[in-house]
């Protein structure tokens, strides 16, 4: 198994990251990959119903309650592993649709310029000015609580990265002779966009790590305020929140263990945006 | 018609980016004068070299002809068709007659794609085969063009190839559509000087096999005379000197054309006296009154600094524009 892994074109592409860029990357990816494996296997990780009382309620982590029980006696750890689907599903829906507006929008406002140019910008530029935060708030608080609504709020925050990052690329690339090249043999403007978007992909790749890093934290934030899913349901932010006011009386491992994992995925996009970025030495912000 | 390319009064100007306070001081919008009203014709089957230094605008005036940049003023006409004042789509018709091959050969081809599958595009972009008789065309062209295998060199990517081997590459994707004219800009200034006899031989052939017609833009005057059939001299924007290739190098007669062969490094002996001209090329956004070349010239009269020089005739096909050769 680990042979077969080493003769494929990633791990070839992994080994020929210089250090520290390689352990970041490494890193980052086992971390992100053992928690999307997680969610997959919820219903075989997780020993009992995350959404029901199964034992005393308030008692500390132990063997059969590997992170001991919440306030009305719920299973913390089975909370935690079932968890992970619903920050993996926002986080990925919300940056599906942030990709498919700030990416296009990107290449079509990079090649053309002119008005659309001016116009995509101004209304890219208004909508980063806001605190990203307060705008994913205002926007869920709109759409009502839902994880689809906090995924549609989430992906406003990131579609003018994407733009602007995209935009960046093409005005760069734009102007390669392979590009001019392929305006003299008469391509049309689709082939030549495609063609750019094909040299731009690495980019698109870092800000995508670098933003769903982000989201992450946002997406805690949201269901953290009730935005998202609603109680019982197991989601990272909602426990943060009702571990809350127990962490003063010592009862530490129901806000604690949902909060390390909220910092332990969004450390493993983190890292994996920043090997990348390094790799290709793209300087991006999100 | 006498000529394949035929262009007037071409002009070029670059505006020059305006800070805030130039704007609320209203000053005039500045313009670089990359190509300032240039005249050329190029025969059917002639290859024309365009030399001079770097920004006298020669790149500019190709992209011009080729229909990469949109003249400021001037016409160029193509098979008696006036381009600038075709709409893009059909401009497009007419592109697979014109092609270009640009002077790097590492940035001229998309690292993403096979080099076999650049060459094939303009084929199957212009619907004038599918994709197995592009194919087969393909492998025919790389194979014409020196490089061997074809069917493995097809199945690179270009950084698998050297700086010659991607020329090549785009040379067979520039001709692989028989174009009828080419403007070939400083091809062989990034390769190495032990493979560009073969690249410009190469050119060469497929001159004569397709009979095409050519701009040859170069600032090196040793290799104009390799290729090129009429050489044209351009200084800031504008032709100082055109004439027969051997002609224009063994009797120079502009002054910048006499330093520009004084240059060349030569190995044995010279007949020509050499020509220092100092300084660099003045500003394009400010040219100098009269004569432009005034500032550097070594014959230098009073004349010079206040009238642009005629064009004069001295010979059958060569001219110059020089107060130097004026009777008046």
């Amino acid at each position: 198994m680990m042979t077969l892994f080493l003769s494929t074109p990633i791990s070839a592409f992994i080994r020929s990251f210089p250090q520290p860029a390689k352990s970041m990357l490494i890193l980052g990816l086992v971390i992100v990959i053992s928690i999307v494996v997680m969610a997959i296997l919820a219903p075989y990780i997780a020993p009992h119903d995350p959404a029901s009382r199964v034992y005393i309620e308030l008692q500390p982590p132990s063997r059969n309650y590997l992170m001991g029980t919440n306030h009305v006696g719920m299973d913390v750890f089975s909370r935690v592993v079932w968890g992970s689907r619903v920050v993996l599903f926002v986080v990925a829906v919300s940056a599906a649709i942030s990709m498919a507006f700030g990416v296009p929008l990107g290449l079509i406002s990079g090649y053309y310029g002119g008005l659309v140019d001016r116009v995509l910008s101004i209304i890219m530029d208004s909508i980063y000015a806001f605190p990203s935060l307060i705008l994913a708030i205002a926007v869920a608080a709109v759409l009502g609580p839902s994880p689809l609504n906090a995924a549609i709020s989430i992906a406003v925050i990131y579609v003018p990265t994407y733009y602007r990052m995209v935009r960046g690329e093409t005005l760069k690339v734009k102007q390669m002779p392979f590009i001019e090249a392929l305006i003299v043999l008469g391509c049309s403007d689709a082939t030549i966009l495609k063609s750019i978007f094909r040299n731009i992909t690495q980019t698109v790749l870092v800000v995508f790590s670098l933003s769903v890093a982000d989201a992450i934290l946002t997406e805690a934030a949201l269901s953290f305020l009730g935005l998202s899913v609603t109680w019982p349901t197991p989601d990272w932010g909602l426990d943060l929140r009702s571990g809350q006011p127990h962490l003063l009386n010592g009862y530490w491992w129901i806000a604690m263990c949902p909060g390390l994992m909220i910092i332990a995925l969004s450390l493993g996009f983190a890292l994996i945006g920043e090997a990348l970025s390094d790799y290709f030495s793209i300087a991006a912000k999100v | 018609m006498k000529a394949l390319v035929i262009a007037k009064g071409l002009k070029k100007y670059f505006p020059v980016r305006r800070t805030i306070t130039d704007v609320m001081l209203m000053k005039g919008r500045l313009y670089v004068r990359a190509v300032d009203g240039v005249n050329l014709e190029i025969g059917f089957g002639e290859t024309l070299a365009l030399v001079g230094e770097s920004g006298s605008g020669k790149t500019t005036t190709g992209r011009m002809l080729i229909g990469l940049e949109k003249p400021t003023e001037g016409s160029i006409l193509f098979e008696g068709i006036e381009l600038t004042k075709l709409s893009k789509r059909a401009l497009k018709k007419i592109r697979p007659h014109m092609q270009m091959i640009f002077q790097d050969p590492y940035a001229s081809l998309d690292p993403r794609v096979k080099v076999g599958d650049q060459v094939a595009q303009p084929l199957i972009i212009n619907g004038l085969c599918n994709a197995d008789e592009a194919k087969e065309k393909v492998l025919e062209v790389l194979e014409r063009v020196g490089l061997t295998p074809p069917s493995e060199i097809y199945e690179r990517y270009p950084h698998q190839l050297s700086g010659g081997q991607r020329q090549r590459i785009v040379i067979a994707r520039a001709m692989i559509m028989r174009p009828k004219f080419v403007v070939a800009d400083e091809p062989v200034s990034m390769i190495d000087v032990s493979l560009r006899a073969s690249i410009l031989e190469l050119l060469k052939e497929f001159k004569r096999e397709y009979g095409l017609s050519m701009l040859f833009i170069t600032h090196d005057l040793a290799v104009a005379k390799l290729v090129a059939d009429r050489v044209t001299v351009m200084y800031l924007g504008k032709i100082v000197e055109e004439g027969a290739v051997g002609e224009v190098i063994h009797s120079p007669l502009h002054p910048y054309t006499k330093a520009l062969i004084s240059s060349v490094p030569t190995i044995g002996n010279r007949i020509l006296e050499k020509l220092k001209v100092v300084g660099e090329i003045p500003n394009p956004i400010n040219i100098p009154s009269g004569c432009r070349f005034h500032t550097r010239c070594p014959f230098v009269m009073n004349k010079c600094r206040s009238d642009e020089a005629p064009w004069i005739n001295v010979s059958k096909g060569h001219g110059v524009s020089c107060w130097l050769y004026s009777t008046k």
